[in-house]
């Protein structure tokens, strides 16, 4: 996903009826110009991952892109099934254009800029 | 000699009795690793943490095993594990006296804290062990346990 941002604001708020979410397992660490966020969506692509933001609320969903076999008869069940929804509520203000995000093995990356106001700013000394 | 044991019995009752009190502290069940704290949570509904797809990757030491799927289709047993952010040369999957462990690892450098997970289990019988091949997409491991032909279900023509 080296596009720039795979924002999508007009992500249905209406899931099919039996869809059953999981929360993913994430991190946030955090830089000085930017928050990044490790999402762990074993199975998705970028093509089923979506990541959207309305005021301060970042939504990512996302699903295994490969599923088993229908005709597979399943004998032991351990992995959790359902998509994967996260959802969090930022308290500092990011520039949204700028957010970009990336799958890599199962974990997607959002990469959050912090918006100016809130960047380390050097001062020259004269 | 029966008067002896009686007083004897008598002399060690306040010990029992002590001891009935003093509560037994069972050893504490590792909740929270393996199948059968799995199990145990799935059958009591919780949908907690071992719900997540990483729970039981989250800390500390005994908490490294792997959550796995099993499934039977007519030629092949499939075993699929959630590997997120491990890459195929961080993967090992070994066959060994139809034992398969999958175990994975990274990290390690530079003051980085290494994950290291792992499972065994055993397979079924009637693998064809040169046959088993594995794949690793989107952090998704695919174990195939391809079955012998004479495992394979058969269909008899009717004369």
């Amino acid at each position: 996903m080296s596009q720039p941002t795979t924002l999508s604001q007009t992500q249905s708020e209406s899931p099919a009826p039996d869809v059953r979410w999981i929360k993913p397992r994430y991190s946030v660490s955090e830089r000085p110009e930017a928050y990044e966020i490790r999402v762990l969506v074993p199975g998705a692509t970028r093509e089923t991952v979506h990541v959207s933001l309305k005021d301060s609320d970042l939504e990512v969903t996302a699903r295994r892109s490969q599923t088993v076999d229908p005709a597979w008869k399943p004998l032991v069940q351990e992995r959790p099934s359902g998509d994967y929804r996260l959802r969090l509520k930022l308290n500092v203000p990011v520039k949204e254009e700028a957010i970009a995000g990336k799958v890599d093995n199962g974990v997607l990356t959002v990469h959050l800029p912090l918006a100016d106001e809130l960047r380390p700013r050097r001062i020259e000394i004269q | 000699m029966l008067k002896l044991n009686c007083l004897n019995i008598l002399k060690l009752s306040p010990y029992l009795i002590l001891m009935k009190l003093i509560r037994y502290d069972y050893p504490e069940l590792p909740l929270g690793s393996g199948e059968f704290a799995r199990w145990l949570r799935d059958a009591f509904g919780d949908s907690g943490d071992l719900r997540d797809p990483l729970a039981s990757w989250s800390s500390g030491p005994g908490r490294n095993s792997l959550a796995i799927d099993l499934y039977e289709s007519a030629e092949a047993y499939h075993a699929v594990v959630d590997l997120p952010g491990f890459s195929k040369n961080q993967v090992q999957v070994e066959l060994e006296n139809s034992v398969l462990q999958i175990s994975c690892s990274k990290g390690g450098n530079e003051g980085e804290a290494t994950e290291r997970y792992s499972r065994s289990f055993s397979v079924p019988d009637g693998i064809d062990t040169a046959k088993v091949a594995a794949k690793l997409e989107d952090g998704a491991l695919t174990v195939t346990l391809p079955k012998n032909e004479n495992h394979k279900p058969r269909v008899v023509s009717i004369d």
